[in-house]
């Protein structure tokens, strides 16, 4: 999110987020302003990962973890979307195998159950192109740390620097992640039949 | 097509927005904090009471936003005032009478140590509270008398007028002495407004009467002060908002901040609420909703976290858990030596074997040291731990210390005596469980060698005060500098935990008759790299 986008809607626009939380540290309430920032971005991450039924626990989980542990928040950092995306990358690996299964369903059938509740013309529902059944089926055989740091960088607007953050790695791990995730991708893009995929993943 | 330009496209037809069912979840799980932690805390910020440009942009900001849980809202008409009975007749009390009543009630008040712990139960009432907020909130929370520390679970501070406290020392006696000195406290280099001037006069003292335990004489002196302000009035036969009969200061409404009032009680002149509200004038901006704030009870407790009433004056013990409490605080409110999450922070150990320097991430992933000269770096683990001679393994793994960038583990109770019993469970090879040896052991493991544990450790050091048997003495140690000792009546393990007797730092431990001393700290770029 820009600061010009935050500007209007914003009543403490003027405070950075380690403001906001150094405020919210003896007066709570303004970690509200921190939800209200965020929230927005942080929610279209997780769904698209995890599915719109999935995502508001985690959303609010996501701020509720924040929100217990804003007295050790380190207060440098003005920006805390690092942070925020840190906890709820953390939150939605709890949920790998499901993670994997609305991959896998997309892979198979064309139809993806998290795009479904967005999309409401029949034609796009049933047929997702083979490009994305593709892709689909490559991030399901991505090891969870290389789907990670490839999902924060192509849907969170974060700084490579920003993700080593978020993942709590340093940033040329990032960099190698991305670049075998990336060379993973296009090799086993180049090589799957989305439709021979079975139900389950074993794991 | 690559496959980043792909996977950017990829479900992008979800659309950027919290969902309001999150947003009430969320909502719901601040204010279940809130039955121990506010999410509204008492109206004792001044700049809440005077109505600045500011602030109305906030208040405004809200209406157009979302209603959040912040402590202005906007209302259109204004909330009829709920307890109150309006006097019937003109008041017998003057504003002078009352104050010398007060005053002279206020001297036969106990006199508390600066640093005895007080636990305060209070219940606030909001006539429009935000959505998700009760409209009566009852919290407890805790902080020294003087107001220099605050705690509620989780959550550490500077009492709210920790800097009031200290300024009062020269209060003067002179009455237009006293309330020239106390407007310059709010405002100190301004040309302010005599109406400012009341506003400030009267917030200070309500602030610090509802939120200090002051001597006596200070208590007296600020209700004489109350009664000298100008435009003060006094309101009889009210109600505070736990119904209790009260007589109360009013500082009527002026176009620059809200009706005030300091509710005390009406037969034996204690203390008993604070409270404003104002009708609205018709601008949309105009209306703070009624909010009143009552003191229900006022307990003298040992320290933080303890509802039982005890007046015994703080032990040593627990006046030295301040100390280094107050000085973590500082140095954290300083920005001093919190780390970098990618740093490393070196450690410079003496023991009588001589010099050994260690290395711990700043998230506590990994540690470091130099096995027979080689430097070897591995993740924290019991096998590491032995594999290089250093670093026990006892102790929390440092997820659960509440750092800034990993993810949560179960978390360590946040009460010093809970957090106690949790810390002895773990093992350090001590046989004195009784005597809480294991939480001796993994107090001093996590000092020497883990990572940040930032503010979370001031709840650590009042555990420390609160070891069976625990005394303190000074001390030289083996390095030669004057500590401060926290003893502990052990045969094995861990004995005694040092701090630097002026900077109040963690300085080392005693185990076994030997003492490991921190000589030196500092946030360095890597394992083996040296400050």
């Amino acid at each position: 999110m820009t600061p010009q986008s935050r500007a209007h809607a914003d009543p403490d626009a003027d405070a950075d987020d380690a403001t906001v939380i150094q405020l919210s540290r003896n007066e709570p309430e303004h970690f509200t302003v921190l939800f209200r920032r965020h929230a927005p971005h942080i929610q279209r991450y997780v769904v698209r990962r995890l599915g719109a039924d999935a995502a508001d626990d985690i959303v609010a989980e996501t701020f509720l973890l924040a929100f217990r542990q804003r007295n050790s928040y380190d207060l440098t950092r003005a920006d805390a979307r690092p942070w925020l995306y840190g906890i709820a990358t953390n939150l939605i690996g709890r949920h790998r195998r499901a993670e994997i299964r609305l991959f896998r369903a997309l892979a198979r059938t064309g139809a993806d159950p998290v795009t479904e509740p967005f999309t409401d013309r029949v034609d796009d529902r049933v047929s997702a192109d083979h490009a994305s059944r593709q892709l689909a089926a490559a991030l399901a055989r991505l090891s969870a740390k290389l789907r990670d740091t490839m999902l924060l960088a192509a849907w969170s607007d974060l700084t490579y620097e920003e993700i080593a953050l978020a993942l709590g790695v340093p940033a040329g791990t990032v960099r190698s992640r991305l670049s075998r995730a990336r060379s993973k991708l296009r090799q086993t893009m180049g090589d799957i039949d989305p439709s021979a995929l079975a139900e389950e993943p074993q794991t | 097509m690559n496959e980043m330009d792909l996977l950017t496209r990829f479900r992008a037809e979800v659309p950027l927005g919290a969902s309001p069912h999150a947003e009430e979840l969320f909502r719901a799980g601040i204010h279940d904090h809130s039955t121990e932690r506010p999410v509204v805390p008492p109206p004792r910020n001044l700049l809440a009471r005077i109505r600045m440009p500011w602030r109305l942009t906030i208040a405004a900001g809200l209406a157009a936003g979302l209603a959040a849980g912040l402590l202005i809202a906007v209302q259109p008409s204004s909330p009829p005032r709920p307890t109150a009975v309006q006097p019937s007749g003109p008041s017998v009390m003057t504003a002078k009478l009352l104050a010398d009543r007060a005053a002279t009630a206020a001297l036969t008040g106990p006199t508390v140590p600066a640093g005895q712990w007080v636990y305060q139960r209070t219940v606030t009432y909001q006539a429009s509270p935000p959505a998700g907020v009760p409209a009566r909130l009852t919290q407890g929370s805790w902080s020294t008398a003087d107001g220099s520390l605050s705690y509620m679970p989780g959550s550490w501070g500077y009492g709210a007028d920790h800097a009031l406290y200290g300024k009062l020392g020269s209060l003067p006696r002179n009455p237009i002495a006293l309330d020239r000195y106390l407007a310059n406290l709010s405002y100190p280099n301004a040309n302010a407004t005599q109406t400012n001037k009341d506003v400030a006069d009267f917030s200070t003292i309500e602030q610090l009467l509802a939120s200090a335990i002051l001597p006596p004489s200070v208590d007296a002196a600020l209700y004489r002060a109350l009664g000298d302000i100008p435009a003060i009035e006094v309101k009889s036969h009210i109600t505070d908002v736990d119904g209790r009969a009260g007589v109360a200061f009013v500082l009527p409404e002026t176009s620059q901040s809200a009706n005030l009032e300091i509710i005390l009680d009406a037969s034996d002149y204690s203390y008993l609420a604070q409270a404003a509200w104002e009708p609205s004038d018709g601008s949309p901006n105009s209306a703070i909703p009624f909010t009143e704030t009552a003191v229900l009870t006022t307990t003298l407790v040992s320290g933080p976290g303890s509802v039982q009433a005890d007046s015994a004056p703080p032990s040593p013990a627990e006046l030295t858990a301040e100390k280094a409490a107050m000085a973590l605080l500082n140095n954290q409110k300083a920005g001093l030596g919190v780390p970098d999450p990618s740093q490393w922070i070196y450690r410079k150990l003496g023991t009588s074997g001589g010099t050994q320097e260690v290395w711990a991430r700043a998230d506590d992933t990994e540690q470091g040291s130099y096995v027979n000269g080689t430097l070897v770096t591995c993740v924290r683990s019991a096998s590491c731990a032995s594999g290089t001679r250093w670093l026990m393994s006892a102790g929390p793994a440092f997820a659960v210390v509440d750092p800034p960038m990993r993810e949560p583990g179960p978390s360590l109770p946040y009460d010093p005596q809970p957090l106690l019993d949790k810390l002895n469970t773990y093992r350090t090879g001590c046989t004195d469980t009784a005597g809480y040896c294991n939480a001796a052991g993994v107090f001093a493991n996590m000092l020497i060698g883990y990572a940040d544990v930032g503010i979370s450790s001031l709840t650590w050091y009042f555990s420390l005060a609160d070891l069976p048997g625990v005394t303190v003495k000074d001390i030289t140690d083996a390095a030669g500098r004057a500590d401060v000792e926290f003893s502990f009546p052990l045969t094995g393990g861990v004995t005694g935990i040092l701090f630097d007797a002026t900077t109040y730092q963690f300085a080392g431990y005693l185990k076994s008759g030997g003492q490991t001393l921190l000589l030196q700290q500092a946030n360095v770029s890597g394992p083996g790299v040296l400050p």
